[in-house]
């Protein structure tokens, strides 16, 4: 007989999550995730000058601010056939890429990292053990014995004034952390790091944006004037600091962040093989060198692969009516032409339609609709998406980058190609990908700073600027790799403004419920068949979705079953 | 002389969730004395930390659901992210993980909070409640009172 189990909140993620999950003999034979707050940003979009959407759409939630800014301005820009200029085009790949740097090492670090690592065992660790490790994994400078062992000073005067504080959701004690106390510390000392340089991250932000947390962007470019001499303007001065973020980004995410993941995943072997869920995996691909469009000039390629066959990437098509399309079946909403149809999201609806229990519930109903979120399906098929999907869809492509790294790693961990469809895979593609692209802001800035330097101080075509310029009607997508996966926009625009906006975001991927198939999405997937230790204390749950880095706010929102609005705060 | 920073928190986008946010584009239009800064904060997050420890005094202003009338606007000193109301911005990595964030690195700014009623959060929108709307005033002068207790 199976016992139902419940994790609500899933804690340390932005936004509302539950997991139901059976589990017999200590196994999960079956998971149920379900977004308990709804989203309804393409309401205020509605009626809005598509050229101030990004500004609001940038408000779905706090973490990922400017990537849904971003794709808002490719969407309206595709809608009206605008070609920014190449300056726009490597100031807004810095900024993304910026984001997805700072994103990856929060999410390590302070979001995951205390699945895996005990803060409290790392008080009773030698400091003189952590200084020799750290110097075996890495040529990072602060590995002193003296280093270590006041961090663990730190961190215990911290512990006794403010009782664990940001280290109070953890599950200490559990059989299932394995590292020994001086690796404990070692992480430790990297989450307090990892705090510092985030900080620096986030300048590039500001630098070309303006501001921060919701910078600038522009329908036609980017909103910030080069001039290399002018002290107000984006100028030598300035950039030359760009370039100091990047290689102190790039230092931390090659020797701090990499080594890390490496060296934890080499004390949980057995999550190698846990955890890998779905066999479908899709990418937008994203970082273009060229114009945005110019697929051939992507960093990060575009394609599915399906049953992880990767001698074959399937191709993806924004525009298939039957490609990318979003049911309703399990989910509280419903379309005009019922629950069972699929619709493209250019032809998307969001018209709510709770039928889930009454709280205060033991149980969702899993017989009938039981998530605020979407279940987005290519082509019929469930797909995972995420740094995990970008690295099997890039190693698939034969790039070289991709495959050295990746090849380089597993060697490391001594685990064949197929470790990567695991949690541990999951986590190790997102530190793999944090070094790609910190060695890919290098690329981009040097192609913006030579562009410059060769007289071209082009950010903005203001072409179609003017409202008068545009069609009666126009129809677009804008798409990005953000950090947690494909990211789609769908604008309509009809006399001068927006008639329907639909975005289809990662984590609907990846945390929808079944579609009319029964079919699993990522989450679900990905649970079955893990053990559980103490069904009491399911940390084995909590590793495999946070793997993920599930980001619900912007997959849903604020929004409880009785209908009335909610803020989960007492979620500890 | 101490650096204030005014920070506005909340979601622009659900009514008044976003109050904060609504004060401190008012207080933009506002001339303000010399270092003092003004700031939309969002629904805040760990990665604001750098921007917030180059003040010595932040003055937080967010909306919160409680048994007050809508548009009550009152003062808070917390210490601990667990002092604070059940803020609107406080999700699960914001506001909080914010605050503990500086806590742990023992680098955290003096911080005041103002906190506003709220009624309608329960339809997305742009615009505050009447209530809330009419206590724009109130949240200014409340902060004006502590920048002159924070002055002398």
């Amino acid at each position: 007989m199976a016992k139902r189990i419940v994790v609500d909140p899933v804690t340390r993620i932005e936004g509302h999550l539950r997991i139901e999950a059976d589990i017999e003999n200590g196994i999960i034979k079956d998971a149920y995730s379900s977004g308990t707050m709804i989203r309804g940003l393409e309401i205020i979009a509605q009626n809005r000058d598509p050229r101030e959407v990004w500004a609001y759409v940038g408000r779905v939630c706090g973490v990922c601010t400017s990537i849904h800014s971003l794709c808002s301005v490719r969407a309206v820009e595709n809608a009206l056939g605008i070609v920014i200029p190449p300056n726009a085009e490597m100031v807004r790949n810095l900024m993304q890429a910026a984001l997805l740097e700072q994103d990856h090492i929060v999410h390590f670090y302070q979001l995951q990292a205390l699945d895996w690592v005990d803060v409290v065992s790392a008080l009773k660790a030698d400091p003189k053990e952590t200084s020799e490790i750290a110097q075996s994994i890495s040529a990072w400078p602060k590995s002193s014995v003296g280093y270590f062992a006041d961090i663990q000073k730190k961190i215990k005067n911290f512990m006794d004034t403010s009782k664990l504080g940001i280290f109070a959701n953890g599950y200490w004690g559990h059989p299932a952390y394995k590292l020994p106390p001086a690796v404990n510390l070692l992480a430790v000392a990297h989450y307090l790091e990892a705090l510092e340089v985030q900080k620096d991250i986030v300048k590039i932000q500001t630098i070309f944006g303006g501001k921060n947390p919701h910078p600038n962007f522009l329908v036609g470019g980017m909103a910030c004037a080069v001039n290399i001499n002018d002290p107000n303007a984006l100028n030598l001065e300035r950039l030359s600091y760009v370039a100091e973020i990047i290689e102190e980004t790039r230092q931390f995410a090659q020797q701090v962040y990499l080594p890390d993941v490496l060296a934890i995943a080499s004390y949980y072997p057995e999550w190698t093989k846990i955890g890998g869920g779905l066999r479908n995996y899709i990418s937008y691909g994203d970082f273009p060198m060229g114009n945005y469009g110019e697929l051939q000039t992507y960093k990060i390629p575009r394609g599915i692969i399906v049953d992880r066959n990767m001698s074959r990437i399937e191709p993806f098509d924004p525009t298939d009516m039957d490609g990318l399309q979003e049911f309703v079946n399990n989910s509280w909403y419903k379309y005009t032409e019922g629950k069972n149809v699929g619709l493209h999201p250019s032809v998307g609806e969001t018209v709510l339609d709770y039928t889930g229990p009454t709280p205060p519930y033991e149980y969702l109903d899993v017989d009938k609709p039981y998530s605020w979120i979407k279940t987005p399906r290519y082509k019929g098929m469930p797909m995972e998406t995420g740094p995990l999907a970008r690295f099997i869809v890039g190693y698939a492509s034969g790039n070289e980058q991709y495959r050295e790294i990746t090849d380089r790693c597993l060697a490391h961990l001594n685990v064949p190609l197929e470790a990567v469809y695991s949690t541990v895979g999951r986590t190790l593609a997102r530190a793999m990908e944090a070094s790609l692209v910190a060695d890919w802001m290098g690329d981009f800035y040097r192609q913006l700073l030579s562009n410059i330097k060769s007289g071209d101080y082009r950010m903005f075509n203001n072409t179609y600027w003017e409202p008068s310029t545009w069609p009666k009607k126009a129809q677009g997508y804008g798409l990005t790799e953000a950090p947690r996966g494909s990211l789609a926009h769908y604008v309509d625009i009809s006399d001068k403004k927006v008639a329907r906006y639909q975005m289809v975001v990662p984590t609907t991927w990846n945390a929808s419920p079944r579609d009319t198939k029964g079919q699993h999405s990522a989450f679900e997937a990905s649970l079955i068949g893990t053990p559980v230790f103490d069904s009491s204390v399911p940390l084995e749950i909590i590793r495999t979705i946070h793997s993920f880095d599930p980001c619900l706010a912007c997959a849903v929102h604020l929004y409880d079953e009785k209908g009335s609005f909610v803020h989960q705060l007492d979620c500890m | 002389m101490s650096k204030i920073l005014v920070l506005g928190l909340g979601n622009l986008v659900l009514k008044d969730e976003g109050v904060g946010i609504h004060a401190v584009q008012r207080m933009q239009r506002d001339t303000l004395s010399e270092g003092i800064d003004i700031l939309d904060g969002g629904t805040g997050g760990i990665f604001m930390i750098g921007t917030l420890q180059q003040y010595d005094h932040v003055i937080m202003i967010d909306a919160t659901l409680d048994t007050n009338p809508p548009g009550t606007v009152w003062r808070l000193k917390p210490k601990y992210s667990t002092d604070y109301p059940r803020l609107m911005s406080a999700h699960e990595i914001g506001l909080k993980d914010m605050i503990d964030a500086m806590i742990v690195q023992d680098h955290i700014p003096d911080i005041d909070l103002v906190i506003v009623s709220a009624r309608d959060v329960q339809e997305i929108g742009m615009e505050l409640s009447p209530p809330v709307e009419k206590a724009l005033p109130k949240i200014m002068d409340t902060v004006n009172e502590i920048i002159q207790e924070l002055r002398n």
